[in-house]
């Protein structure tokens, strides 16, 4: 099987790289695109007003899901530090 | 008479109804060579002094078989030295991590073992020599669907 058993934080896990960037990947699919790909889409999308609509509410809904893995990664540090 | 062979760590490696050129050619493999009337298991036993010992049987329970492969459920494993006078302490591994778990009247417990992937883990005494644990046991962790 992938990865390697570890001792870790008090408890035994298994850890695998690929694992870990396929978990990132599914949280954060745009970690996969390009600059250039970016730039295919925002000028392909923002040709009108509601083609701008489109990549603002996009950017928007990226932006929340940063806010929300921020937030979840602040509370567990903060319960690892506690312990 | 049996004749047992072992290493430098005490663990029988061999055991027949040996002959002084077996016991000839097994010293000269850098083994040692006990001689006794006693007839015993090689897994139960152990030499220590030149004489033989049993292994200290070593009991690992784990709470559950199976945890979901993701890292909120675990397993804790139960160990159990069953002999008389047993250690303070005794180091087990989970799949060759070694971790030392005290022990109070021969019983004490593992840190948790959890798992964000599917494995199986195993988990055993890492000193085979002086005990037996029948194989240890293993904790499953499985894709939940």
């Amino acid at each position: 099987m992938p990865g390697q058993t570890v001792f870790r934080n008090g408890k035994f896990t298994r850890e695998d790289p690929a694992h870990e960037a396929d978990a990132a990947l599914k949280a954060f699919p745009e970690l996969a695109y390009s600059d250039e790909k970016v730039d295919a889409w925002v000028e392909e999308t923002a040709t009108n007003l509601a083609g701008a609509l489109v990549v603002l509410k996009r950017l928007a809904k990226f932006q929340l899901r940063v806010a929300r893995a921020v937030a979840q990664l602040y509370l567990e540090v903060r319960a690892l530090r506690q312990k | 008479m049996p004749m047992y062979a072992y290493d430098g760590d005490g663990r029988i490696t061999n055991a027949v109804i040996g002959s002084p050129t077996w016991q000839a050619t097994k010293e000269q493999m850098g083994f040692s060579v006990l001689e006794t009337d006693e007839i015993v298991k090689r897994e139960d036993y152990y030499i220590v002094g030149g004489r033989m010992a049993p292994k200290a049987g070593v009991v690992l329970t784990p709470d559950k078989a199976e945890i979901a492969a993701e890292d909120q459920d675990r397993a804790v494993v139960a160990v159990r030295v069953a002999v008389k006078d047993p250690p303070a302490s005794i180091q087990i591994e989970v799949d060759g991590v070694p971790v030392e778990v005290h022990l109070a009247d021969g019983q004490g417990q593992l840190p948790p073992i959890t798992s964000p992937l599917e494995h199986v883990f195993s988990i055993r005494v890492s000193d085979q020599v002086k005990f037996n644990d029948n194989g240890g046991c293993v904790v499953a962790a499985e894709e939940q669907e």
